[in-house]
């Protein structure tokens, strides 16, 4: 059904039309918000050709309009580049060293609030009004329980606000990216900051002492810290860890070819990546 | 009256008869004399010029120009060099000085692996070439990108330096290589042997005591050991034959030399019937190299220092190298969150400047990273993840490509009479992170 909506998004309108007074769960709901984003994007084209045009009439950037001005005869340059990805070889303001000319022709920005980049037209800093929630907040993944992107805070655009990390935030930036908090099990893999040495210890021994029960899932859920804190400071038995590398691999091996073929491009992928060639 | 049978005429006068040059041999004598002994003339196959036999029946097929003379040179006399098109087209492609003679020109063709005599082949030149270009590349990229770290650093020099980077400099200028070296051969062809190793130039560094474990279990070397031992690319210096092994050790490089012996030794008797395997590959590209370098060092020995620094210039450092191509790295985050703690800036955080099609199969998220309010760096990527990986590599690359400038001026212009007073160089701090 999601599947269909989304590939057909002239047909969401009316779907969801039937939908909402019959269905009130909260899969519906999400399918909803869902529907809605994709009808604002999704309208290409108008009904009459009157409209189309009309629709079509994008007035030119600023920087064109400049001459229409009584100063028409003043020479002026039009400055409109096409949006493109920003080069490394642009060192950054606050990368370049001390004795760098370009530093002290450039001392005022040394004093401006944001140095490198304003960002007046983003909606999810205008949006952003009583109740402390963007509206990038409003996207909901189906899959996902809790959203990816969190901005939680007293909701007053003057103040630094905190987010539930107790990153101190400042609400006139775009919103945060952490780490991937959630996995695809809904797990959390987000940093824990309330860790003592007697709770390490502790979890230490029970990992050795019994590590079927006390699972490294378990030993994140009773601890409130990710899986990979676990990993990092506790180790198992040796013949439990040889086992669970024993099953992984036969889990492995029993791979189809597309399941396999697609973890081998991820990894690929990812090595791409960090050589730069994505 | 007799008819002339010129089917009956034998082979001798149908054959076109060969310029006799006096004196020609005593040049190349004398010279013999303040050579090495390893050097062998048969006089008696210089002085009666025969022409050269290469088994061809000159009867059937006469030779349209005069066939060279017979000799067992390993390479053209020096003399030769004067009468060849081709040297002095390649002399005056290079645009050379007057003052660099045909001779030096075409001893600089003539690789260690033809001619063994270093009086005669350009293995001097070739050594003089490498520490001036290496020199003058290294000096250029240190007040250029002067935050590279040490690893990017090696690797541009070798774009620049290396063999493979002199080989594409020496075939834009046209070089075309002899079949096989010899004393017959033209002049003005590179000429080197497929079935000898060349000869490997002096280099800098000194060979590791671990290197065969370095090898075989493939131990890591961190940069400051390759800084100390390694030579000036960074790669491990090869062991010399009088090296001292351990028994085990000398079993195994002997069991690996004889695999490697074997293979070569196939590889050598293909190479005359082959065109292009990869011994012959790595031969020409070397012999290439080291012809480049030869070059360099010819003009840096004739014209001076100043020429030698501009034909640099011209020829090898006027190459495109986009050096944030280089660039790869294993945790990128962590290694902009140590730069930033050791600047002394705001730590650093991924935000999302704009997204499109989140639930869509092809998304994509423009993640900046941001130290306090300024923006370092930004990256695209298909989820949030390679997103801001990307950004913080854009931002690391961004610190470590810093550049005070298009034209910087290098200490070897202080060289220069009347040149004005020296401004000290960025020097950067070091290394953010042991790689």
């Amino acid at each position: 059904m999601e599947a269909q909506l989304i590939r057909r998004p002239a047909a969401i309108s009316s779907c969801c039309r039937l939908l909402l007074p019959t269905s009130s769960s909260s899969t519906s709901r999400q399918l909803l918000s869902a529907s809605k984003r994709l009808t604002i994007s999704g309208d290409r084209q108008k009904s009459t050709r009157a409209r189309m045009k009309r629709a079509m009439n994008v007035p030119p950037a600023q920087s064109f309009l400049m001459g229409a001005d009584a100063s028409a005869e003043a020479d002026h340059i039009i400055f409109n580049p096409p949006s493109s990805a920003p080069s490394v070889f642009h060192t950054p303001f606050k990368f370049l060293p001390k004795s760098d000319p370009r530093r002290r022709a450039n001392l005022p920005s040394l004093f401006a609030s944001s140095a490198t980049i304003q960002f007046p037209s983003n909606p999810a800093i205008n949006n952003h009004g009583e109740g402390g929630k963007a509206n990038i907040m409003k996207i909901v993944t189906p899959g996902a329980k809790a959203p990816l992107i969190s901005r939680s805070g007293t909701g007053k655009r003057s103040t630094r606000f905190t987010n539930r990390y107790g990153i101190v935030d400042d609400p006139t930036l775009p919103p945060v990216v952490l780490p991937s908090e959630l996995n695809q099990y809904g797990e959390t893999t987000a940093p824990s900051y309330g860790m003592t040495p007697e709770k390490v210890e502790e979890m230490r021994r029970l990992r050795l002492e019994d590590p079927v029960t006390n699972t490294v899932t378990a030993l994140a859920a009773q601890y409130g810290c990710s899986k990979l804190f676990v990993l990092m400071c506790c180790k198992s038995p040796k013949e439990h860890y040889e086992a669970a590398k024993k099953k992984r691999a036969e889990v492995v091996e029993k791979y189809g070819p597309r399941r396999r073929a697609a973890h081998e491009d991820r990894k690929r992928r990812l090595d791409m990546l960090f050589r730069g060639e994505l | 009256m007799k008819r002339i049978r010129a089917d009956r005429w034998t082979g001798q006068l149908l054959a076109a008869r060969p310029l006799i040059i006096g004196g020609h041999s005593s040049c190349r004598a004398s010279a013999s004399l303040l050579s090495a002994p390893t050097r062998s003339i048969s006089s008696s196959a210089t002085s009666e010029a025969e022409p050269y036999d290469d088994g061809t029946d000159h009867t059937r097929f006469p030779p349209l120009e005069r066939l060279p003379n017979a000799t067992t040179l390993p390479s053209p006399l020096p003399e030769r060099a004067l009468r060849s098109a081709k040297l002095a087209a390649l002399h005056a492609r290079l645009s050379l000085s007057q003052k660099v003679p045909l001779q030096t020109l075409a001893r600089t063709l003539v690789d260690g692996s033809a001619d063994a005599n270093r009086q005669f082949n350009n293995t001097n030149l070739a050594f003089v070439g490498q520490t001036i270009i290496n020199y003058h590349v290294t000096e250029w990229l240190m007040c250029r990108y002067p935050r590279l770290p040490m690893d990017i650093l090696y690797a541009a020099l070798a774009a620049f330096a290396a063999d493979d980077a002199l080989f594409q400099v020496a075939k834009s200028w046209g070089i075309e290589s002899a079949a096989a070296p010899g004393g017959e051969v033209d002049p003005g062809l590179l000429q080197f042997s497929l079935h000898k190793p060349s000869t490997t130039l002096t280099q800098f560094g000194y060979q590791r005591t671990e290197m065969e474990y370095i090898e075989k279990y493939k131990w890591r070397r961190g940069i400051n050991s390759r800084v100390m031992f390694d030579d000036d690319f960074g790669q491990m210096v090869s062991a010399t034959p009088g090296s001292k092994e351990s028994e085990e050790q000398k079993m195994w490089s002997e069991v690996e030399a004889g695999l490697f012996e074997k293979e070569r030794k196939e590889m050598v008797e293909r190479s005359d019937t082959e065109y292009g395997t990869v011994e012959t590959r790595a031969l020409a590209s070397k012999a290439h190299a080291h012809f480049t370098r030869a070059v360099v060092g010819a003009v840096y020995a004739h014209c001076g220092r100043e020429a030698g620094k501009a034909f640099i210039k011209s020829h090898i450092l006027s190459r495109t190298l986009d050096v944030s191509k280089l660039f790869a790295f294993k945790t990128p985050t962590r290694e902009l969150a140590l730069l930033c703690a050791r600047e002394d800036f705001e730590p650093p955080v991924a935000r999302l400047l704009s997204e499109t099609g989140r639930l869509s199969r092809t998304p994509v998220f423009v993640v900046g990273i941001f130290s306090g309010k300024d923006k370092l760096g930004e990256g695209v990527g298909p989820n949030l993840d390679h997103a801001r990986w990307k950004a913080a590599m854009n931002a690391l690359k961004s610190w470590y490509l810093y550049s005070p400038g298009d034209n910087v001026r290098v200490p070897s212009d202080m060289l220069v009479e009347g040149a004005k007073p020296w401004e000290p160089t960025y020097i950067d701090l070091g290394e953010v992170i042991s790689r």
